[in-house]
């Protein structure tokens, strides 16, 4: 049974991020490539085009040759495939961003080459009223997920005294209890402690979205714009209804854990959450592309003669935002859907010791 | 309103900037009263360091195009189109001088050149 539903398990999480990898190259903006900035223009070229579908290609096969290895092993060995797995989907990311920077190189060498753009001029485009609009839903969507924590809160501490004095911390997948720990306050309070973390970390996400950079394309700079508008508004839905979905998660796991209701209420339902959220995400990135680039706006004034600016020497081999003089702190990727962050800036180091270091914390003190 | 920056031109970014925003102010696409993004939000919108936007801020303040308020943030001056600055005559015939000379030089004459100058006019002005 185990052996069974783990090696589903590691196929579909294997196939799955092999997918997100390949697809990149069709879902970013048409003024990017591979992680460099190319004219719009270039980007349904012969060459570009042939880039993307050996790209692909060469993900798609090394992701069925390890999900086949790692099938293979779970299948063969002893191995704690909970262990086995994540080191196997570490190994894979690795090596899809090994074939991806071989393709940013490529690209860079090709752009060099073609000096494509050199006739056009470098403008950057800005609406001065773009921030008048809502761009994201409100922040005060917040107060679900804020006030489910409230109630778990509430909850965790008034059925303390009734709680057994073992409380299970662990469970695999026939829903039995591998870990607990002794009753104690801690032991009991990480549920709300958590669920306050996602609840902050999802607003400031939103917060990001508002925020983030403008990117128009001077080649249609109002289609541009709409998309981006879209773009940021159904992102935040999204986040807003994770943060909620997630927070009534762990109100359950909560609930069952302390009540000692079946295991099985808590594995299927975070299953069903995870494969929610991927599929969701998956599609607002398919569907709109980056920046919203693929939603479709009634056809604007198509621009000619302008590019939008060469920040290739900032983004450090095509991912890494880096330029301390651009107080902008969020903004979006070049190789993929969503917004990163500039390394430029020192607060987003604070954020990123906060964001990695209190989930640890919180563990820590469980014990 | 659309604001656009030449990167490659060799009119520096800060007068770029004020000078779109006076345009806007001129074409009525930025109306007196209306607000103007933050200039941590524009310098961020632009990819331009802070003080570059706040040069260019700067000089709208001083020249009564824009206001800055504590809780309003910045604006455009409510007064801005009801103006009559004695002196302004004075600033602008120093600055045409060089570019008449220059059109002399360059061969386009008189009609040409207020040809030119009312063509811009208008289409400053919306018109």
């Amino acid at each position: 049974m185990e052996t069974a539903l783990s090696i589903i398990f590691v196929t579909a999480l294997y196939v799955l991020v092999t997918m997100l990898m390949a697809i990149i190259p069709y879902i970013t903006r048409k003024t990017e490539s591979f992680g460099v900035g190319i004219p719009s223009s270039i980007y349904e070229s012969e060459d570009i085009k042939h880039m993307r579908r050996s790209y692909s290609l060469t993900v798609s096969v090394i992701g069925i040759v390890i999900a086949a290895a790692a099938v293979w092993i779970v299948w063969l060995s002893d191995l704690n495939w909970e262990v086995f797995m994540p080191v196997g989907i570490v190994a894979m990311v690795v090596i899809h961003n090994l074939v991806y920077l071989i393709f940013h190189f490529k690209m860079k060498k090709l752009k060099e080459e073609q000096k494509w753009n050199l006739s056009q001029s470098e403008v950057v485009q800005v609406d001065l009223k773009f921030r008048q609009h809502n761009n994201v839903l409100s922040h005060r969507w917040f107060l679900i997920p804020g006030l489910i924590t409230l109630g778990t809160l509430i909850f965790c501490l008034w059925y303390y005294p009734e709680m057994p004095e073992q409380i299970p911390m662990q469970y695999n997948f026939d829903g039995e209890v591998t870990r607990s720990v002794e009753k104690s306050y801690a032991a009991v309070l990480w549920i709300p402690a958590l669920q306050a973390f996602m609840t902050v970390t999802m607003w400031i996400v939103n917060v990001g979205i508002d925020k983030a950079r403008q990117q128009i394309d001077p080649t249609n700079k109002e289609a541009s714009m709409k998309q981006s508008r879209i773009f940021r508004r159904r992102w935040s839905a999204y986040v807003i209804l994770s943060s909620v979905l997630l927070t009534l998660l762990f109100l359950s796991i909560g609930l069952s854990m302390m009540l000692q209701l079946s295991a099985q209420v808590i594995i299927v339902s975070t299953l069903v959450l995870v494969v929610i959220m991927v599929v969701g995400s998956t599609v607002l990135a398919i569907k709109m592309g980056q920046g919203g680039s693929r939603i479709s706006i009634g056809a604007g004034e198509a621009t000619e003669g302008k590019r939008p600016r060469d920040e290739d020497r900032h983004w450090k081999l095509g991912v890494i935002y880096f330029n301390p003089g651009d107080p902008t702190i969020f903004i979006e990727k070049r190789f993929g859907v969503g917004w990163t962050v500039n390394f430029g800036r020192p607060i987003v180091y604070v954020g990123l010791v906060l964001l990695i270091g209190l989930p640890i914390l919180i563990s820590m003190l469980v014990g | 309103m659309w604001m656009q920056l030449e990167l490659q031109s060799d009119v520096p970014i800060y007068t770029q900037i004020r000078n779109q925003i006076i345009e806007g102010i001129a074409s009525k696409a930025l109306k007196p009263g209306d607000e103007l993004p933050s200039i941590r939000m524009l310098a961020s919108d632009l990819g331009v360091n802070m003080h570059t936007v706040n040069k260019a801020y700067n000089l709208l303040k001083q020249e009564s195009y824009i206001e800055v308020h504590r809780q309003k943030g910045v604006v455009i001056h409510p007064d801005v189109l009801k103006r009559e600055d004695p002196y302004f005559q004075e600033i602008l015939a120093k600055s045409l001088r060089p570019l008449i000379a220059e059109s002399i030089c360059h061969r386009v004459d008189r009609a040409k050149f207020i040809t030119l100058c009312a063509g811009l006019y208008d289409e400053l002005q919306g018109n």
